[in-house]
């Protein structure tokens, strides 16, 4: 909604007319930090106006709020860092060196375990296997989350009665609980089946999400007249109302990627997830948490690690909510 | 209020009739309960006894209808060391909601507080500032935090009251974060000014170094017990008063409760900041303000009511999520409650009666404030009535 030029509100006409900058104005307000780099609105603009477009406008107002781009520009350098990196990265995490237990230097940044593992390389493995998995199950839970969250919202009656108490079930139940039963009984070990169990765990959110979105929808006209025209359920369904929730879809997807780092590092530590020798982040904190008081930097890694790509998913969740909310309100100048 | 009640609880009934079917399928098929004795010298033998006494012979529906004959007769069953289960679970039940209801308590009380403080003081350094911890929290492995606890909150703690003392450095840190909170705190009233803000920052450094100096000389003199704990729910044999008692189980209790706390409390704040806000942009609460009352009384009469309802309703399903973080915050302080005992049946041995146990009466429980959540949302939203 920054598109001062496309429709001037009245005090903004006077404001021209007058000849005031319109750009003083938009710092009145604190939550703006939009304006930077916006040109003074001559009177020129007003004849260039272009039409923008939903996705446009969103993308804009994305972008322009500083913590979600921060975070997007973090986020992608530490995966960048832990796929890229890693092979670059003279050890592998594997190599057992003959330092153990150093502290971090300019040899072993991150210093070395007990055995001897440069422990950058195993921190940034670590970290790969924890954004592939979260990222896996934000996939997974969101495809089920979404087809049963739009068949429940689309067919009500006793489909819905019927998957919703399914949720409702399901919700009595700790998540953790659930997962460590799973966890157990397919072996664990695996980190795709790991994915594959909390996506079973993780989707109920995004179901009904999408259910309430697809309640509302239906009752719209062009639902209405795809049906007159007698469009198949299932079109209806997915050409018709899935584009319009795009939004809320992608915005819990981003949810479930920082809830499914966090249990997938829970599991790990409950000794439930991923197994050595293959590594992540919640694994090395729970290996290394009796170390604190010796080597610190066994502890302290994995867990920043663990905080900085959950605390960015949040924020570009919370930037893309804010970007999606057609009721936004702020930055009307 | 009666019949409402009635009601709830006997839709309450087929949700548990069917939660404990689908439990039953989970558990039962976590793994192979005879796995720890195949090993044995005397396997074949002890293999037989174990299949005998559990029905493990049995179809699964079979064992299902056993087993809930057994829980309507008030018998939980015996776990695989073949002991009664319901003791143990009397005893963990009780240490268990002990940490919960304390962590809700504490997380419920100040995020709503936080939260309705930066709902109304929108943008300021407070709500920021509760804002970044919030993220910062939801960001954060309980396990990690809690190990940093036990680090911080109780070891270095604990060695410092042995030898108490104030550093130079630690003297002007402490000053200026009294200050700094000071005028953080002052400036949340009605009346915010510059002039009051340096009043408050002088105030709380006076308060600050006074702080410190009783640190640096009378604190100083003394020596004081380890009183925070990092294992366990209290001190095994312990003798003294029912004034020492209390403060063994407070000292056992302060770092798990903080534990499980952190994470709700991020979450309630985030979510009454968020609902306060909507409430107070709403028509009927500018007709308020319009009507000309003040905004003490359009905050907490008309508007805080309102904006607890979607925090009510969180609350229910926080519940269960809270009893869940309780499997991992009692591993790390090794209480011995339910989440200890899940994983253990669970983990260790796939002891089904143990596990269902713990998992049907987390059922209940969650069902249980689930209803009181419902009363409470009755309570709050004049428009519904539960009569």
């Amino acid at each position: 909604m920054t598109d001062y030029g496309s429709r001037p509100g009245p005090r903004e006409t006077i404001r021209r007319a007058v000849g005031t900058s319109a750009a003083s104005t938009i710092q009145l307000e604190p939550e703006d930090g939009l304006a930077e780099g916006e040109p003074p609105l001559g009177p020129e603009r007003e004849f260039t106006i272009e039409a923008r477009s939903q996705w446009k406008m969103v993308l804009r107002r994305f972008t322009r709020h500083k913590l979600a781009m921060a975070s997007v520009v973090v986020f992608i350098s530490v995966t960048l860092l832990a796929f890229v990196g890693a092979r670059i990265w003279k050890y592998d995490y594997k190599t057992v060196t003959p330092d153990s237990s150093q502290a971090p230097s300019w040899e072993h940044p991150f210093g070395t375990d007990d055995l001897g593992h440069d422990y950058f390389a195993q921190v940034l493995r670590g970290a790969q296997k924890s954004i592939e998995i979260a990222l896996i199950v934000a996939l997974l839970a969101t495809i089920m989350g979404v087809l049963i969250g739009a068949i429940s919202g689309y067919f009500r009656g006793w489909v819905d009665t019927g998957l919703m108490r399914f949720v409702d079930l399901l919700l009595t139940i700790p998540v953790i609980a659930i997962a460590a039963c799973l966890g157990r009984a397919l072996g664990g070990g695996d980190w795709w089946l790991l994915s594959f169990i909390l996506a079973a765990v993780l989707w109920t959110t995004t179901a009904r999400i999408i259910r309430g979105e697809f309640l509302s929808l239906r009752e719209k006209e062009f639902v209405e007249a795809a049906r007159a025209i007698g469009a198949k359920d299932s079109r209806i369904i997915f050409k018709h109302m899935l584009p319009n929730v795009v939004g809320p879809m992608i915005v819990s997807a981003t949810l479930v990627v920082a809830t499914a780092i966090l249990y997938e590092t829970a599991l790990s530590y409950l000794g439930l997830g991923v197994k050595r020798p293959d590594t992540s982040l919640g694994l090395l904190v729970s290996d290394f948490q009796r170390s604190f008081q010796t080597r610190p930097w066994l502890f302290w890694f994995p867990g920043l690690f663990i905080i900085v790509i959950a605390l960015s998913v949040n924020f570009i969740g919370d930037g893309l909510r804010d970007a999606f909310d057609p009721k936004q309100t702020r930055v009307r100048a | 209020m009666f019949l409402f009640i009635v009601r709830r609880l006997l839709i309450a009934i087929p949700i548990l009739i069917l939660s404990s079917v689908l439990v039953f399928v989970l558990v039962v098929n976590a793994g192979d309960p005879l796995e720890n004795l195949r090993s044995r010298p005397n396997s074949q033998q002890l293999i037989e006894q174990k299949t005998a006494a559990y029905h493990l012979d049995e179809p699964v529906t079979q064992r299902y209808f056993t087993w809930a004959k057994g829980v309507l007769h008030g018998d939980f069953g015996v776990d695989a060391t073949g002991q009664e289960v319901r003791p143990k679970l009397t005893r963990a039940l009780w240490i268990t909601m002990r940490l919960v209801i304390a962590a809700a308590l504490i997380a419920v009380v100040l995020g709503i507080t936080v939260g309705v403080i930066s709902a109304i003081r929108q943008y300021t350094l407070f709500d920021y500032g509760a804002t970044f911890l919030a993220f910062l929290f939801f960001a954060m492995p309980v396990f990690w935090f809690a190990v940093l606890l036990k680090e911080f909150g109780a070891i270095k703690l604990n060695d410092w009251l042995q030898h108490p003392g104030i550093s130079i450095i630690a003297a002007v840190i402490l000053i200026a974060a009294c200050a700094g909170l000071a005028t953080i705190i002052f400036n949340l009233g009605e009346k915010r000014s510059r002039r009051r803000g340096r009043i408050a920052a002088a105030g709380g450094a006076v308060f600050g170094g006074v702080l410190v100096a009783v640190l640096a000389t009378w604190f100083g003199d003394h020596t004081f017990t380890r009183w925070v704990s990092t294992i366990g729910p209290e001190s095994p044999n312990f003798t003294g008063s029912v004034f020492a008692r209390f403060g063994d189980l407070a000292g056992h209790m302060i770092l798990p409760t903080i534990t499980l706390a952190v994470i709700s409390f991020a979450t309630y704040s985030r979510f009454q900041r968020a609902s306060l806000l909507d409430t107070l942009s709403s028509d009927y609460v500018r007709t308020a303000r319009a009507k000309g009352l003040s905004n003490k009384r359009v905050i907490f009469r008309h508007a805080f009511r309102t904006a607890l309802i979607p925090v009510v309703t969180l609350m229910a399903i926080d519940f269960g999520i809270l009893l869940g973080g309780a499997i991992i915050t009692e591993t790390v302080f090794q209480w011995r409650g339910m989440g200890t005992l899940f994983y253990n049946a669970i983990i260790r041995d796939v002891d089904v009666n143990t596990a269902m146990a713990c998992l049907m009466v987390t059922a209940t429980l969650v069902i249980v404030f689930n209803i009181l959540a419902d009363i409470a949302y009755a309570y709050l939203d004049p428009r519904i009535r539960i009569d």
